[in-house]
């Protein structure tokens, strides 16, 4: 869905450059990562809220929300950090972040307040008020067709540009703590000095 | 009086439109509202400005730097006019467009004044929409989205 690519180099004066890259690989790199992991952890708590703060109708049973979160995939050269992966999100996922018509055969149902249910013929609601919907499955009741497409809700966007944000943030607030300063970019290949770690951030990873 | 964000919109969907017709492309709407593309034909191209994340010109100034996030949707009928359609948007708007100051009377457009530049400053996204959804409505089955980071230089 999105990828988010930082590196982060480190310089050194006046040290022996391979005993310098050792003490980073020993204990600078280590907390890099709690606090990279710290800011992935706040962004699956940010796109949680942009989709909490979307829902229009009652009854929401909060799957989307709740199946999002953060796996660390890798820690080889660099940190690889996953954000909700495809498997565990409900199929709807990317119609909500994206915008569009949720597929039609999924929505067997019935609004609440309607009588779908009681066999009275008469059909439910059409759940223009917001009324909650309840849905059956797709073996009963009545199926669903929208009438409007869901409008993006850019749960995944939004969250990245926030993402780069912070990620740049925790950066500064780390070379402050080992007493360094930084720069953040490509990497200047061809100097000893220069240390770079790749940090990756994935969205809607599969898997 | 449109302000900066419409204004913005209106600029992008007079130029799109405009240059549509000249390089000969056909039947395509242009649409600022997300629900409208439904209710028409494809293909449709819709316009929004997404945020406006200024900044100070400099320490102490009143002045802002403006920028504004834009993303344009592609829906089209096939994957290869999907693809086409958005490398043409691409190269065409890379280069930067006019920026239109509008006036608008009784609901409808009775000026507009040049006022300025709007620069793309940097693609963001430029990806298929609803990769993994099947059986989606015809509109959402060959949707791009491009969305900018620009800045409008204002005379």
């Amino acid at each position: 869905m999105a990828d988010g690519n930082f590196e982060i180099k480190i310089r050194t004066k006046g040290k022996n450059p391979e005993l310098w890259m050792r003490e980073i690989e020993k204990s600078i790199y280590p907390e890099m990562q709690d606090r990279l992991l710290d800011v992935a952890e706040k962004t699956v708590e940010r796109m949680r809220n942009i989709i909490q703060e979307s829902i229009k109708r009652l009854g929401n049973t909060g799957t989307l929300q709740n199946s999002i979160n953060v796996d660390l995939l890798s820690t080889t050269a660099g940190v690889h950090i996953g954000i909700g992966r495809i498997s565990e999100l409900p199929g709807y996922w990317e119609i909500i972040n994206d915008g569009g018509i949720n597929p039609p055969h999924t929505n067997r149902g019935f609004f609440a307040g309607g009588l779908g249910l009681s066999g009275e013929g008469i059909p439910p609601m059409a759940g223009g008020g917001g009324e909650e919907w309840i849905h059956t499955g797709s073996n009963a009741n009545f199926l669903m067709i929208p009438q409007k497409p869901i409008t993006a809700v850019g749960y995944v966007n939004t969250s990245a540009d926030e993402l780069h944000i912070h990620i740049d943030k925790a950066i500064r607030e780390f070379m402050k703590s080992v007493g360094r300063s930084s720069t953040t970019g490509k990497s200047m290949f061809g100097s000893t000095y220069v240390k770079a770690w790749g940090t990756r951030v994935h969205f809607g990873q599969r898997g | 009086m449109y302000r900066l964000s419409r204004n913005v919109e209106a600029s992008l969907i007079d130029y799109i439109t405009t240059q549509l017709t000249t390089d000969g492309w056909v039947g395509i709407r242009t649409e600022k509202s997300f629900a409208e593309v439904y209710k028409g034909t494809l293909p449709c191209i819709c316009v929004n400005v997404l945020s406006r994340p200024d900044i100070r010109r400099e320490i102490g100034s009143d002045a802002l730097s403006k920028f504004v996030n834009i993303e344009i949707r592609i829906f089209t009928k096939s994957d290869g006019m999907r693809l086409d359609l958005a490398d043409w948007m691409v190269e065409h708007l890379m280069t930067g467009i006019n920026y239109y100051e509008y006036t608008i009377v009784s609901g409808v457009v009775d000026t507009k004044v040049l006022k300025g530049r709007l620069n793309f400053l940097e693609i963001v996204t430029n990806r298929k929409e609803l990769r993994v959804t099947d059986n989606v409505a015809k509109e959402d089955r060959y949707r791009q989205l491009i969305s900018f980071r620009c800045r409008v230089a204002t005379t």
